[in-house]
């Protein structure tokens, strides 16, 4: 059982809405690309087996509801993550703007042991518009956001195109499995997860 | 000023040209009501509602008048309206054609219907009292899908909303903006992208469905618009036009019959919440050992049912499926969503708990062909009775959701995720 969970590798795409977060994981889970996606209501999730140093993985990814509101089911979905991948638009700034919202907000919700060095990986999505043209957000500028906050990989993407997405979610995979060693020793502990449940809540209430 | 916004919402344009010899036949669902409007000399028919088209052996023109850009390929849709996959649909057995026994049976149903609902409606209120276990029984069957429109705005309450409130639609669209249109533009395209009156860029459906939801974003600007409300909306305007799907959405989300639902959408989404926390309860209690598997798998309802309560099994279920959980929907309220969720459940227990965690939440995702045939599954949702229990574990949501509120006040701001944990 507990072989089992070691082997998994649990990653969060956030972003705002529409920034492509469904496209990236189809792209990347099933090599697919379709204009015919629905709006993710609450979460979606995917799986996919990814061999790394003759170790195979099961990577989980949960894609979720890009609208504000719906933060608050995300709570279920953030707990355990391995790593969270940041996405953004570089048409729309907005998008780009509220990448530091995403990243607090995952690291509130989530709280791992060590949020410094919690991984994180950020995709600049939807660089085939227009080719190019309706571009806002520089290559540069994200760079720049990326480094301050403790040098996190970026990557730009197209799902539409299949442009750097494998690269992209090969370096979420290592990242997320960084991760893991401290899982390893932590892991016994947090088998029993309904007494850790109800220690936290009775420290609430008091 | 009316006609603005009281422009037809055309399902299909067909220009039919008086030297052309060819037949153009397109065979609409009964109720469809037809509206000759001259424009640009030619006779446009604008036809509202659901509809068949048959194709094989007609050629058939299609012009589209009123809006430029490319028209979408006739690939063949269902009876719905929805693009049939490549590979076909997986719930084409279901809704095959009808054979004529079962289309004579049909006639009879809707002649019933017809006769209790009377001439526009006006017996209806009347029947309902006097036989209110009927009207439950015949809508358990499902409503005639000619009359389904009507039937939907007499058994939500939406009929008095709109004849109460003469205007107010106009007013919203026409005179107020939201803070929400960008956001609503967004998924538009996003909102049932393969029905064939959803699907064209900037076409009648997608205005419609802008209009409605741009409306009640005015309406109730607590609420705006959140993802979901769109399946709602587009649902209905499959029925009806765009005022009577707006007074449908105010008599759901403020309570015209049943309790208001505009909790599954306010800040913190706490209807949501507590549906989810009661779902959970009534999985532990009437399938023990699926919600021990649950458990054990660390798998909660939040994963799989909040799109089944967010936009009440119009998301991602079969259309035919949907609609007769909306007929039940709105003349029971909500708890048919729970039956139905519990019954899904019930119908596929024996081959969900074998399964580990990522096969467990793709099963729950994508249930099998017959376990979403309507005839079989609702049967299965109308033996399970949840009403008591319902209230019963609502109040004890409230009551643990008010002590964390309180600890929280006394002790200051708390996480949200603790609250959720409780």
């Amino acid at each position: 059982m507990a072989s089992r969970r070691r082997m998994l590798l649990k990653v969060i795409i956030l972003g705002d809405s529409g920034v492509g977060k469904t496209s990236l994981m189809n792209q990347y889970v099933n090599r697919k690309f379709s204009n015919q996606y629905k709006a993710t209501i609450g979460a979606d999730f995917l799986t996919k087996e990814v061999q790394f140093e003759d170790r195979l993985f099961t990577l989980q990814i949960w894609d979720t509801a890009g609208q504000e509101r719906f933060q608050s089911l995300g709570v279920a979905f953030y707990h355990g993550a391995d790593c969270c991948v940041l996405v953004y638009d570089v048409n729309v700034m907005k998008s780009f703007d509220n990448l530091n919202n995403w990243r607090e907000e995952f690291l509130i919700q989530a709280s791992p042991s060590d949020p410094e060095n919690f991984p994180f990986v950020v995709l600049g999505n939807k660089t085939d518009v227009d080719g190019g043209n309706s571009r806002v957000v520089s290559e540069k500028k994200a760079k720049a956001w990326c480094a301050s906050k403790g040098n996190i990989p970026y990557f730009e993407t197209s799902a539409k195109e299949g442009f750097n997405v494998e690269a992209a979610f090969e370096c979420i995979a290592k990242n997320a499995l960084k991760n893991e060693p401290q899982e390893e020793d932590y892991l016994p502990d947090t088998i029993d997860v309904g007494g850790g449940q109800q220690q936290r809540s009775s420290g609430c209430e008091c | 000023m009316f006609c603005q916004f009281q422009q037809p919402r055309p399902i299909v344009h067909l220009l039919i040209t008086p030297k052309s010899q060819i037949l153009i036949v397109y065979v609409i669902k009964l109720w469809l009501v037809g509206q000759y409007v001259k424009q640009n000399g030619s006779y446009i028919v604008c036809l509202l509602g659901c509809y068949s088209l048959l194709m094989s052996g007609m050629e058939k023109r299609r012009i589209d008048d009123c809006e430029p850009g490319p028209v979408p390929s006739p690939r063949p849709v269902d009876r719905f309206g929805f693009v049939k996959q490549e590979h076909g649909s997986p719930y084409e057995g279901v809704i095959k054609s009808r054979s004529a026994i079962q289309f004579e049976r049909e006639e009879r149903k809707v002649r019933k219907w017809r006769k209790m609902i009377g001439v526009g409606g006006s017996d209806w209120k009347h029947y309902v009292r006097r036989k209110p276990h009927v009207v439950k029984r015949r809508i358990r069957k499902g409503i005639p899908d000619c009359l389904r429109g009507l039937v939907w705005q007499l058994i939500s309450g939406s009929r008095d909303l709109l004849l109460m409130n003469p205007g107010v639609y106009e007013q919203l669209l026409i005179y107020e903006t939201s803070t929400s249109e960008l956001d609503i533009i967004r998924d538009i395209s996003r909102t049932f992208p393969s029905h064939v009156f959803f699907q064209q860029r900037h076409g009648p459906g997608q205005r419609s469905l802008y209009n409605v939801l741009k409306a009640y974003s005015v309406y109730d600007r607590d609420v705006g618009y959140v993802q979901g409300m769109g399946f709602l909306a587009g649902l209905l305007l499959l029925y009806m036009s765009e005022e009577d799907a707006f007074w449908l959405m105010v008599a759901l989300l403020k309570g015209a019959v049943h309790a208001p639902m505009e909790g599954l959408y306010q800040v913190g989404l706490p209807l949501v919440q507590q549906y989810l926390f009661q779902f959970d309860h009534l999985v532990k209690e009437h399938l023990p050992k699926l919600g021990e598997h649950f458990t054990k798998e660390m798998i909660n309802p939040s994963m799989y049912a909040s799109q089944w309560f967010i936009t009440v099994f119009s998301y991602s279920f079969p259309f035919h499926l949907a609609l007769r959980i909306w007929d039940v929907f709105l003349f029971e309220g909500v708890k048919i969503v729970f039956k139905v969720g519990l019954a899904l459940l019930t119908y596929c227990h024996d081959d969900l708990i074998k399964l580990p965690f990522e096969k467990l939440i793709h099963a729950l995702r994508n249930f099998p062909e017959d376990a979403m045939d309507p005839d079989k599954l609702l049967p299965v949702a109308y033996s399970i009775k949840v009403s008591k229990r319902l209230e019963e574990l609502k109040s004890l949501y409230e009551k643990q959701n008010k002590k964390v509120v309180q600890s929280a006040e006394t002790n200051g701001k708390v996480k949200q995720q603790d609250m959720q944990e409780d």
